[in-house]
């Protein structure tokens, strides 16, 4: 339906109803004369088969004649008329023209009056069809060109693209941090929907696998629909306009209440504000920022290592996490038994526990518990492969 | 107005970046003075932080930064919403105060890499620094708490968990040993989650066959006695193999 009216509000389609106008102004005038040259012959053929019905025994001859002037007057019917009016119209507006038919058709039997008022709409006409023409031909080409159509069914397909996806991220502002965001999260392998005012993603996120771009033009709601926000597992709001976030926020919790939503705060209240509409937690960028400069100073090697790691490219190393789920066959089985250093390398440095509390250099003996979460150094690959070692005794035992 | 026993900060930009490092900065018990052309930014943010010291001008004129105290500061932290203004304002105070700790922000690399080379310390990407935090929020919030605790928390004692950074002393495991023959886990408890290289590269996760030299930093978690256990081990293997030749 919003592609219909897409095509209802262009120019194109002024264009396209412009030349229905011109083709219908043509139609009617080659009618006109088309018409009056029927209207004379018709007279005389009823003339001549009147008087041949007057004589009481014709002629085989003047029969056949009879048949022949019926035959006549069947054939030229109103749609013969219109089929050879809309032919001499589309030649003339298209600039083909092959012959004046009309001319050739009901020239014969026009007086001068009538010649002359012929030759002045065919000129007029012919003008009129090529200005409309002109018209029609600059919009379409620009149309292409502008590829609103390509859009729209671009559009189309990645609304449907995104109707699969579940448990993916949505990221509302994709430029500068979002864009830091949008290569965490697809790093770490979730499918992200970035949504935009600018019609082209920021080009480091552009030929991304797993990454969707929508720009908006619709309502915040609409686009938190249109990114699937019902079936997400995350949002991720860091609008320029605080309050924006802080209403997107709050559709989005009301759409999805179990969604992870984390939004930009901008100082103030704005953070106990957010919590209020629904966000897991936020993040005041000034802050953030802060915190990272002073820390350089006090303690002032652990961000430098965090931000090396990230800006490093020859390795895919971040800080994390694994967390114990509830029903892990690992639970209740110590470190030292699981052996995961020596079995998939990842060599855990920490372990939070559901407490808050955290065990820096868990030992062998460190007997595991749901809600645990261990924290080390390493790529996905070897996150996934800790995931299998810790979650393989479901099948097999430990 | 400040505080003349503590060490004092000059921040240059009193926007929402330099309120923040100067509230920072005070919980750190250091004395601050922001400086910014806009007296209202100024006053705003005596409003929420009454102890801070304020001076109206221009950060990139000299005059001004003496008067804030530049010559007797322990740090300057360059925070001006363009990277340009703050290339050429730690120049400045770089030619005033050779030596001077400075800390800047930077929105991309180009910009960082002169800073650095003016010889500023450290540059702070601010869209990294909030894209970096927003995801680790995202996808890994214990990371973030745990982040939290280690590199930002204001807390101080014995056993608060830091990050520690021990270099491998010039006499200690010879070249081309093995973390794996430190035997660094079982001695100390420590996991060493990252080896720099003298040379500045970096081995994150190292494998027990991963070997070391001496000005190799190991890097870990833990407590500080765990980081004296680490260097008191480097330096006893330096002793053993020293009392075996």
């Amino acid at each position: 339906m919003r592609g219909l009216s897409i095509l209802f509000t262009s120019k194109i389609a002024v264009a396209f109803t412009m030349l229905l106008i011109v083709m219908v102004i043509g139609i009617a005038g080659f009618m006109t004369f088309t018409t009056h040259r029927t209207d004379i012959v018709q007279a005389g053929l009823r003339e001549r088969l009147q008087q041949l019905q007057l004589i009481d025994s014709p002629t085989e001859e003047q029969l056949s004649q009879k048949a022949d002037m019926e035959m006549q007057l069947e054939a030229d019917t109103f749609v013969g008329r219109l089929l050879l009016s809309s032919y001499m119209t589309a030649i003339t507006i298209t600039t083909v023209g092959f012959d004046d038919v009309i001319r050739d058709y009901a020239y014969d039997f026009m007086d001068n009056s009538w010649r002359r008022a012929y030759n002045i709409w065919v000129t007029l006409f012919v003008i009129l069809a090529y200005l409309a023409i002109l018209y029609v031909n600059a919009n379409f080409v620009a149309y292409l060109v502008g590829a609103r159509l390509t859009e729209a069914m671009r559009r189309r397909s990645l609304l449907r693209s995104i109707r699969k996806l579940r448990n993916h991220c949505v990221v509302f502002g994709c430029a500068d941090a979002g864009s830091v965001v949008v290569l965490e999260l697809l790093r770490a392998g979730i499918p992200v929907v970035g949504v935009d005012s600018a019609s082209a993603p920021p080009p480091e996120l552009s030929r991304n696998r797993g990454f969707i771009y929508l720009s908006q033009d619709r309502p915040d709601e609409d686009m938190l629909s249109d990114a699937g926000v019902e079936r997400a597992g995350g949002l991720v709001t860091m609008l320029t306009d605080a309050s924006r976030n802080l209403y997107v926020t709050l559709s989005a919790r009301l759409m999805n209440p179990h969604l992870r939503i984390i939004a930009r705060a901008t100082g103030g209240d704005s953070e106990s504000k957010l919590a209020l509409a629904g966000a897991t937690a936020s993040v005041t960028p000034s802050m953030t920022v802060g915190r990272y400069l002073v820390s350089e100073m006090v303690r002032s090697e652990t961000v430098d290592f965090l931000e090396r790691m990230i800006s490093d490219s020859t390795h895919n190393c971040r800080m994390e996490q694994y967390a114990i789920s509830e029903g892990c066959p690992s639970v209740g089985h110590a470190l030292g038994e699981l052996q995961p250093g020596r079995k998939t390398g990842v060599r855990i440095f920490a372990i939070m526990h559901s407490s808050g509390r955290i065990t820096c250099n868990p030992g062998a003996d460190h007997v595991l518990k749901a809600r645990d979460i261990l924290l080390f150094i390493d790529s996905p690959d070897r996150l996934a492969a800790l995931a299998r070692l810790l979650e393989r005794g479901r099948r097999t035992g430990i | 107005m400040t505080d003349s026993t503590k060490s004092l900060c000059v921040i240059c930009g009193a926007g929402e970046t330099g309120l923040a490092v100067a509230v920072e900065l005070t919980a750190q018990g250091f004395a601050v003075t922001l400086v910014d052309r806009e007296v209202d930014a100024l006053e705003a943010a005596v409003a929420q932080l009454p102890g801070v010291g304020t001076v109206e001008g221009n950060c990139l004129s000299d005059a001004v930064l003496k008067e804030a105290g530049l010559d007797c500061a322990e740090a300057l932290f360059a925070v001006l919403p363009d990277d340009r203004s703050n290339v050429f304002l730690s120049l400045s105070a770089v030619r005033m105060r050779p030596g001077l700790k400075i800390y800047s922000i930077a929105s991309d690399s180009a910009a960082a890499d002169k800073l650095l080379r003016v010889g500023v310390r450290r540059t702070v990407n601010p869209n990294s620094a909030e894209g970096l935090c927003i995801s680790n929020q995202m996808i890994r919030p214990a990371v973030a708490a745990f982040l939290d605790k280690v590199a930002y928390s204001a807390e101080d004692g014995d056993d608060v968990v830091r990050y520690l950074n021990v270099a491998m002393p010039g006499d200690g495991p010879p070249s081309g040993t093995t973390l794996g023959e430190l035997r660094m886990t079982e001695l100390t408890g420590v996991v060493v989650v990252a080896v720099r290289r003298k040379s500045g590269g970096m081995v994150y996760s190292p494998a027990a066959e991963v070997r070391v030299a001496p000005g190799d930093h190991l890097i870990a978690f833990g407590t500080g006695a765990d980081g004296e256990r680490i260097a008191r081990l480097l330096a006893a293997d330096s002793d053993r193999r020293g009392s075996r030749s």
